[in-house]
């Protein structure tokens, strides 16, 4: 999470920009969720806006969805999406440092902060409903008038590097996720951890965080999210005086290649690594399709028959027998093709052969034996409630539409995988699991004690 | 923010009586329900550490006709949601179930409050498990140093019990002492419920005059006494291999929430470490320094004064600086408090943003909820905005100076004794032998 700067190069924001007849993609406001509706704007400059009002109370979310994540950088820049997403709270043409964050926070910001993914970067806040043009003002400024100097730079880096030993070197979870991609991606960017390599850390200067934001904190890129007590066609009218002016700029030959697809999986990828913990940990994926791929649904459904709710089946297998303290399981919602990952922390002195033993048994179960309705209709049921419980927040509202909108092009194909997980059949379950589900496209990673 | 729409109810008969916190929302079509009990983990006795936290846990592993797995089984069909949450001070069990769902949501909910059976073969695993997640949380390195700091801090008070329990108590908690703590503490007279959501008042009033039929009023658990913690400078290493970083831990006596400091030193440290970008701590250690990744300072709340800390976790390479400049900040804290500038910025920025503490329903029943928990008056975190907003510069500065015991610390470090420990000693000027070291595997 966090933080930024720019210079003065934005000499160049010239061409696709117009302050005038902006056009609003859909006249009339869509459904969202129950007695929500929302409003999609697109600026000319392609800049998406998406408005839901909810005047239960006088406050708002607003979120800036950009699409670029750790899959849109190069071998040797790793983790350069998220540290420059930490220098965005750095200085820009008219804020000191230290100014953005400030004049938000003493106008009451809540949870001010951002994120970055494979896919995708966000910077968040929520405010009282009298600051929206404040914060327009402020988003707008640092997406076009960042100031990144050297000094700056080199102190963030530090903090990314620190947060890097926090979250990986010194973390036996973080050290097996980076583990589990290294060796679950060969040749797809996915195979590096967003937060990326110490040595390319280490080598990156201002001048590479300079040209990442020339080249992809563009308006065409950006989706912006208001949820709350926000008139509609006042953020309209206020994101066309500050977003409007800011043009569009290409992206740099060199980094219009096609990101490289990841080849099959055709053998088991095994590593045992050793860390200073008590209990074995197992973690475990098979590649899938991306999150736009029909078969997702089903996937999620196996998911929930496998890992959700109180009586799972690795709840009753894993966690019941005296195996396992934790076991989950779920696909990583990404754009490219994706993996279905297993995390299973073991009790004390079981090994993790065993709950791998035991997963493979329940998938092999999943493509021979068809699940009951009876499962299938919980599996249902436990998404539905999930799915409602987690808009429950401005923030929640947001953070959905702003994740579709930047990996699906729309937010309506988020609410379209819902409505498709009631159309899965059981026979959908044992078809997927027969497809994706091969022993030998399997990774496993274990952790063991030193 | 708008006038907010809370009912209190207050169930007519004295024998029975207890309380109900409801808010209507009608936005989504789900209901949110607690039921809290004013009993928690410092209640555990000394060789039951973790009584309370499997005490909630068993409730939902069984009753007089359903064993865990029909339980479980029946949730998950609903597509609801029952959690147990076990606090320092109280137990709250969490349910969440779509609208249509409430009455037979409601009915399984009750049979757990009211008949938990603790089947022995349920206890035998769910011990394993617990055991297994403490020896997980040792790979953790800022659970497992906070783990240490608290239990090292509080020594025998009772603030002092992990929540979750410890490696050498769980063994001795048995089915009989969970029914008795059951018996004896969760009762009409520690209970309380709290809703919100899609749904009619009468209906949880309904559920909540069912609970307290079953669980008649006994008496209330012992109220907790001040923690005595010593009054000089304490320094404790916490030694594990390998670590390229370090997790520093630093506090003393906190306040209790309705002391009358308690907002002045609130807002003082909210300039100092209270999270945001602009407060001394991130300011000074991270945008400046790029020392750590994060540097907060932050009041433990509790029923009696717990405590005031802070916490960062700099490379292995700064943390000797580190120690150093925070320790040297705290002094300055004490010494000249915080500036008109800082006490201005400050307050702005926690009067606007007070409305968050109460601007969604499910905040409000919250807020009523840690009231009552924690012995606060009503509209506290209503009012918690208007309160700072009185304030003045000279008084926080001077709830600070009488507050921040620079000289009575107790210093925390998680790290590897080898690279660091004799460093720790130099940088405070004290002999190593002062410093008290522990394993990072031994449990406290």
């Amino acid at each position: 999470m966090k933080k930024l700067l720019l210079s003065a190069f934005l000499i160049i924001f010239s061409m696709s920009c117009s302050t005038t007849a902006d056009s609003s993609l859909d006249k009339d406001t869509l459904p969202f969720f129950g007695k929500y509706r929302a409003f999609r704007f697109v600026l000319d400059n392609k800049l998406k806006l998406i408005v839901i009002r909810d005047t239960s109370s006088p406050t708002f979310s607003m979120q800036t969805w950009f699409d670029v994540g750790s899959r849109h950088e190069r071998k040797g820049y790793t983790g350069l999406a998220h540290l420059f997403e930490h220098m965005m709270f750095k200085q820009t043409k008219n804020l000191k440092e230290g100014e953005f964050d400030k004049i938000l926070e003493e106008a009451g910001a809540e949870g001010e902060n951002a994120f970055t993914s494979h896919d995708y970067t966000a910077y968040v806040q929520e405010l009282p409903s009298d600051k929206l043009e404040l914060v327009l003002k402020l988003e707008s400024d640092r997406m076009v008038n960042l100031i990144v100097d050297d000094k700056a730079f080199k102190t963030e880096r530090e903090v990314v590097q620190n947060e890097r030993r926090f979250r990986n070197e010194n973390s036996p979870d973080g050290t097996l996720w980076q583990e589990l991609f290294g060796l679950a991606y060969t040749k797809h960017p996915y195979h590096w951890p967003v937060i990326g390599y110490e040595e390319d850390l280490k080598r990156m200067t201002a001048e590479d965080a300079r040209k990442f934001y020339e080249s992809y904190y563009t308006p065409s890129r950006a989706t912006v999210v208001l949820v709350g007590d926000i008139d509609p066609y006042q953020a309209l009218k206020l994101a066309r005086q500050y977003y409007g002016k800011i043009g569009n700029r290409e992206l740099p030959k060199e980094l219009q290649t096609k990101i490289v697809q990841e080849p099959t999986q055709k053998s088991v990828r095994r590593k045992s690594v050793k860390l200073n913990i008590k209990v074995e940990k197992l973690m475990m994926s098979y590649p899938v399709p991306g999150i736009a791929h029909h078969d997702m649904p089903a996937l999620n459904i196996i998911e929930a028959l496998l890992s959700e709710g109180k009586n799972s089946r690795f709840e009753r297998n894993l966690i019941d027998t005296g195996i396992a303290s934790s076991a989950e399981s779920g696909t990583y919602e990404n754009v490219d093709p994706s993996v279905f990952v297993f995390t299973v922390n073991l009790q004390n002195n079981k090994p993790a052969k065993t709950a791998e033993n035991i997963i493979l048994k329940e998938l092999e179960d999943l493509k021979t034996k068809p699940i009951t309705e009876t499962e299938l209709k919980k599996a249902k049921n436990i998404f539905q409630f999930q799915f409602i419980d987690g808009l429950s927040t401005n923030y929640q509202k947001a953070h959905f539409i702003g994740q579709y909108e930047t990996v699906l092009g729309h937010f309506k194909e988020g609410l379209r995988n819902i409505d498709a997980l009631q159309n899965v059949t059981a026979l959908d379950v044992q078809r997927v699991a027969k497809k994706y589900f091969s022993p030998n496209a399997r990774t496993v990673l274990i952790g063991v004690k030193k | 923010m708008k006038t907010l729409n809370l009912a209190f109810l207050f169930l007519a008969s004295s024998a029975f009586a207890t309380e109900v916190i409801f808010e209507k929302d009608n936005s989504f079509p789900i209901v949110y329900i607690n039921a809290a009990f004013t009993v928690g983990a410092v209640h555990d006795p000394l060789d039951q550490s973790g009584q309370a936290y499997l005490l909630c846990q068993m409730i939902l592993r069984g009753t007089a006709t359903k064993t865990k797995t029909q339980i479980e089984e029946y949730l998950d069909q609903l597509g609801a949601r029952l959690d147990c949450e076990t606090r320092a001070e109280s137990i709250v069990f969490r349910g969440a179930v779509l609208t249509g769902q409430f009455s037979s949501f409601s009915e399984i909910f009750l049979d757990l409050l009211s008949h938990p059976s603790f089947p022995q073969a349920e206890l035998i695993k769910l011990k394993s498990e617990v055991t297994s997640r403490i020896l997980e949380q040792q790979g953790k390195d800022n659970s497992l140093a906070k783990r240490h700091f608290d239990s090292w801090f509080f020594g025998q008070h009772p603030y002092a019990k992990p929540v979750i329990g410890k490696l050498k108590t769980i063994p001795n908690i048995t089915s009989e002492s969970l029914k008795s703590a059951f018996d004896k503490w969760m009762h009409a007279g520690t209970l309380l419920i709290v809703a919100t959501g899609d749904i009619e008042q009468s209906q949880i009033e309904n559920f909540a005059r069912q609970v307290v039929k079953n669980r008649p009023k006994k008496e209330s658990p012992p109220s907790i006494d001040v923690p005595q913690v010593a009054q000089k400078q304490r320094v404790q290493f916490i030694d594990k291999p390998d670590r390229s970083q370090t997790q520093i831990n630093v506090g003393q006596l906190g306040i209790k929430l309705n002391d009358s400091k308690y907002h002045a030193l609130y807002l003082a440290n909210h300039a100092f470490g209270g999270g945001s970008f602009s407060a001394r701590m991130m300011t000074e250690v991270r945008v400046k320094r790029g020392w750590s990744y994060g540097a907060y300072s932050y009041f433990k709340d509790a029923s009696q004064p717990k405590l005031w800390q802070y916490y960062l976790f700099p490379a292995s390479k700064d943390t000797l600086q580190a120690l150093k400049l925070t320790l040297e900040m705290t002094k300055e804290f004490q010494k000249s408090g915080i500036t008109e500038a800082e006490f201005e910025s400050a307050k702005r920025s926690l009067v606007n943003n007070a409305g968050f503490n109460f601007n969604t329903p499910l905040k409000r029943v919250e807020n009523t909820l840690s009231e009552h928990l924690l012995g606060l008056p009503e509209g506290f975190w209503k009012d918690f905005g208007e309160k700072l907003n009185d304030l003045s510069h000279s008084e926080v500065n001077n709830a600070v100076s009488s507050f921040i015991k620079p000289d009575q610390l107790a210093i925390s470090v998680l790290g590897t004794a080898s690279q660091l420990k004799s460093g720790v000693a130099k940088t405070l000027g004290i002999d190593e032998k002062e410093i008290q070291t522990v394993s990072y595997s031994e449990d406290p």
